[in-house]
């Protein structure tokens, strides 16, 4: 099952959620904030937001990233429990391919 | 098959007002409630429609409506929520392309996420219905421009903590960026990245553009230019390769000013593009 989270029940009325998801597998390591039909994800890396999605760290709600930095320690370990093959630790591989 | 949907792609949902959202509709989203809506709707209906009918009823009502009124429908799309009368699926596969929902076990996401989800710009890269066909080991799933995708079991690996998928419980959720298989959560990026080589493009592209490395914008200026990286002789191909994967640290004055010059740029601009 994902690694999800708690949030309070009034964040998750308001649509929030915060997971690792499965067949992330060669994705570097990182958390998905959702708000409705909305997402970022959170490289568990560096705590830079990934592209794509992309966007701005200033439009999660404050207090969902308070959430996701208490319980930081316990993101990576459960990237690593999913994807051991590609832990946060480790370095992510570069795509090397010349075509768009 | 590929679908598309465009910008001017209509939404005529189909149900009673009990049976409907109580949330204002989106733009470009409306809704029959009754006969005489669907007739008018039917009426004024081009090729860039999506029907999408929420019970057995409706989807007979807009049958009956299409072909009394003889509306040419060709090329409107159908979604059905509940599956028709077995009966009026030869002549709604006639009126209609593509359709979707015939057949039982046909998962939908939730009607108020469904709607949302289609007049989105990013709808073609989230799931809004699918279906598992144990035999065949596969799961479909429709995407929001109503594209399908086959995706065989076999890319639904296990994950390290254990986690498998139940394919007897197929759900979409995360307003269709997510692909439930009992407790597995399989991400749709995931699932597109793996099977549509068209997505994987768009997506290194995005990835490249939005890269702020000194390699990655190399590797932009580089293409604007029209440029490959065996035109920067004497400077070999392999090593351009690896400026633009960020695996030399510091790359040489002469180097640079080299690769500059071919670019017609000064050595100091490169890092801006």
């Amino acid at each position: 099952m994902p690694f999800e989270v708690p949030l309070p029940k009034k964040l998750r009325a308001e649509g929030w959620k915060v997971k690792i998801r499965e067949k992330e597998r060669v994705e570097p390591p990182h958390v998905t904030i959702m708000h409705r039909a909305d997402e970022w994800r959170l490289g568990l890396r560096d705590k830079q937001l990934m592209e794509p999605p992309g966007g701005r760290l200033r439009d999660i709600h404050p207090d969902v990233m308070k959430i996701v930095e208490e319980h930081w320690d316990a993101l990576r370990e459960a990237w690593n429990a999913k994807y051991p093959e590609n832990p946060v630790s480790g370095v992510g591989e570069e795509d090397d391919e010349d075509d768009d | 098959m590929k679908t598309t949907i465009e910008r001017e792609q209509r939404f005529v949902l189909l149900g009673s007002r009990k049976g409907l959202l109580k949330a204002p509709l989106p733009l470009r989203v409306s809704a029959c409630h009754d006969r005489a809506e669907v007739e008018a709707a039917v009426r004024g209906a081009t090729s860039r429609v999506t029907w999408i009918s929420f019970t057995r009823g409706f989807t007979d009502m807009l049958l009956e409506r299409a072909v009394s009124t003889r509306a040419d429908l060709r090329g409107s799309h159908l979604l059905m929520l509940t599956p028709p009368r077995s009966e009026s699926i030869p002549a709604l596969l006639g009126l209609f392309h593509p359709v979707f929902g015939v057949v039982e076990g046909f998962v939908w996401l939730s009607r108020e996420e469904l709607i949302e989800v289609i007049t989105r710009a990013d709808a073609a890269d989230r799931f809004i219905g699918g279906i598992v066909d144990p035999k065949a080991k596969t799961v479909t799933l429709l995407r929001g421009n109503h594209g399908a995708i086959v995706a065989p079991f076999a890319i639904f690996e296990k994950s390290g903590d254990g986690t498998q998928p139940d394919f007897d419980r197929l759900r979409l959720t995360d307003h269709g960026r997510t692909v439930a298989l009992g407790e597995y959560e399989a991400a749709a990026d995931a699932i597109l990245y793996e099977l549509d080589a068209e997505y994987r493009r768009r997506l290194r592209k995005q990835r490249r553009q939005a890269e702020r490395t000194f390699g990655a914008s190399l590797m932009r200026l580089r293409k604007q230019a029209r440029l490959r990286r065996t035109d920067f002789a004497p400077i070999s191909a392999k090593e351009i390769a690896r400026i633009e994967r960020n695996e030399v640290e510091k790359p040489h004055a002469k180097t640079l000013t080299a690769i500059a010059s071919r670019l017609n740029v000064r050595p100091e601009e490169i890092e801006h593009y």
